[in-house]
């Protein structure tokens, strides 16, 4: 059964469907039509054969021929070296991660609401939060670590419906991007404020948030600090709410896994490597009030030069 | 600058970012269907209008949810599907041919919806075209497309262009076939309505359009090995459903000659292989 060609709204779907970003309901609903609407199912399946087939362009496994018995040998030897490596990468090959400040909201189990109460109340200064000063000429590693907090900060007070807060935020954003030369998406960060200043519902705000956020990811792609802090401060929001259930989801921990592979500088290693440990613990009170400060101290040794 | 001035120039440096993976998914559709040339010039430039056009509407439409490479693919894939059906009218080649790549596909259009001789399929193909395959190989590639029928009985007739057989006897034996077919296709649609949508999806993925089981996992987010053990279950109920319908061997192998079907085929050769019973 077909039924009306997908618009951009449903392809968006179906592209975070792919991207495993859905969970629950949403994702169920995406099954369903994909079951029952061959329109849907054909976009589906071309998208989905697209992204295999680059997939397996990618490692290059080409052997040069040559003849004789011990030649052919090794060159057998070699070709199946090369399936295995392509075996083991493919075993290996990375899971979807969470990658948008709004996959992070949407993996904290506890209400936007009670989120944005774990925020501080007067959104002060990086140099207040973490008791260090800011030094000039921010390195982008370091401002793109406070970029992804403020992501964070900013998502769960428009969840929350903070309007006020999450004007605030949001100028805070503008002139984080501005130091680092992002004049176009500071911009956009400003306009967003301006709009909230002007009384605009937060739910009415917030898709263009993501839509600018959409925009910092893909600005800050290969930057791993943008995901610590993203990643950092979620976790000490959950930590903070003894949301243990958030550390258990699959993508949290691959996320961190992928994190641990790329941050390595000793300031920042050092606070992953205690991470994971309590993340390899219990999940009461007190190791989840231990997790809050190490990922609190992760982000701060992050977003510090 | 003013504000909303700035944003639509971040679009444009979103475009510009992405205009590689759209230019290399554009040529691997194009390889796909067989579109070279001036057509697939043509097609290239639909697409980057259709993303630049009202201010880059799509983009600005895009929310976040997913990764915007994906986005960007599942749109150019769904104009791809608009272009078809645009040139083809609702003609579509076999997915078969769909999972043979480019050479299959324009096989199967000159076959079945140019309903050329398959010589003269050839030649076009090797000499028009630049395939590369011998004669030969091409006839076993075209052995390998089934022939595109009707889907249900009443659209026999609106095939003007689908040549009857001379022989009386012929005619009325493929008349005959194709009616068992569609038997057997309603009986298995109704059978696969039993299924939970996500089997319904799998089986799709993996007997209709060739996704080996652990790209389904993958894609799907679940655990590889037990969706070895879900398939099997699934065939064997899928096999139970049948026969509960009256749907045996014999009309299983008319099904096997059923283009529009072709998943289920699949699936009906698997349960056939599974069945220890020695009658389905």
């Amino acid at each position: 059964m077909t039924s009306d060609p997908p618009g951009i709204p449903e392809l968006e779907e179906l592209a975070a469907f792919i991207d495993g970003r859905l969970e629950g309901t949403a994702r169920q609903a995406v099954i369903e039509r994909l079951a029952r609407d061959e329109t849907y199912y054909e976009v589906y399946a071309d998208t989905l054969r697209t992204l295999e087939e680059e997939e397996d362009e990618a490692p290059s496994t080409t052997v040069a021929p040559f003849a004789g018995g011990r030649r052919r040998l090794l060159r057998d030897l070699s070709i199946l070296a090369a399936i295995l490596a392509i075996a083991v990468f493919a075993l290996f090959r990375p899971r979807p991660v969470l990658e948008q400040p709004g996959d992070f909201i949407a993996a904290l189990g506890a209400e936007p609401a009670k989120l944005a109460g774990r925020l501080r109340d007067d959104v002060p200064a990086w140099s207040r939060v973490r008791s260090v000063a800011p030094p000039p000429g921010l390195p982008a590693a370091a401002g793109a670590c406070r970029l992804g907090a403020h992501l964070i900060w900013l998502d769960a007070a428009l969840a929350a419906g903070h309007g006020e807060q999450a004007q605030r935020l949001a100028r805070r954003l503008g002139g984080l991007l501005r130091d680092l030369e992002r004049p176009v998406l500071a911009s956009a960060y400003d306009e967003l404020a301006a709009r909230l200043e002007a009384g605009e519902p937060a739910a009415d705000v917030r898709p263009d948030a993501a839509f600018a956020a959409a925009l910092v990811v893909e600005g800050f792609a290969g930057e791993p600090g943008l995901e610590l802090g993203m990643w950092g401060e979620s976790c000490r929001l959950a930590a903070t709410a003894g949301d243990a259930d958030f550390f258990r989801r699959p993508r949290v921990r691959r996320t961190f896994d992928r994190l641990r592979g790329e941050l390595q500088r000793p300031a920042v290693a050092e606070h992953l490597a205690a991470i994971d440990r309590l993340l390899r613990g219990g999940s009461t009170a007190d190791e989840l009030a231990e997790l809050a400060a190490a990922c609190d101290a992760a982000v701060a040794a992050g977003g510090n030069r | 600058m003013r504000p909303e001035v700035d944003e639509r120039t971040a679009r444009e440096e979103l475009f510009r970012a992405h205009l590689p993976q759209i230019e290399r998914v554009i040529a691997a559709i194009c390889r796909r269907w067989g579109w070279f040339g001036d057509q697939a010039d043509d097609f290239a430039q639909e697409v980057k209008l259709k993303l630049i056009e009202d201010d880059y509407a799509v983009l600005r439409r895009f929310r976040g949810k997913s990764r915007l490479k994906t986005f960007l693919y599942a749109v150019i894939h769904n104009l791809a599907r608009d272009y078809l059906v645009r040139r083809h009218g609702k003609w579509r080649p076999s997915r078969a041919a769909r999972r043979g790549g480019a050479i299959a596909i324009r096989l199967d259009v000159l076959l079945h919806r140019d309903r050329r001789p398959i010589e003269e399929a050839i030649e076009i193909l090797r000499f028009n075209l630049g395939a590369s395959e011998s004669p030969d190989e091409l006839r076993r590639l075209a052995a390998e497309l089934p022939p595109h029928y009707p889907r249900h009985l009443e659209d026999q007739e609106a095939l003007p262009e689908q040549r009857a057989p001379d022989d009386p006897e012929e005619a009325a034996t493929a008349a005959e076939r194709r009616r068992a077919a569609a038997h057997a296709e309603a009986a298995l649609e109704e059978a696969l309505a039993v299924f939970d949508a996500e089997d319904r999806l799998i089986l799709k993925l993996h007997f209709g359009d060739g996704f080996s089981l652990a790209a389904v996992a993958r894609r799907l987010g679940l655990e590889q090995k037990p969706l070895y053990r879900r398939r099997q279950r699934c065939l064997e109920r899928l096999r139970r459903e049948l026969e509960r319908r009256g749907v045996g061997r014999r009309q299983l192998g008319e099904l096997l000659g059923e283009p529009r079907v072709e998943l289920k085929v699949a699936a009906l050769r698997r349960a056939e292989g599974n069945s220890h019973r020695g009658s389905v």
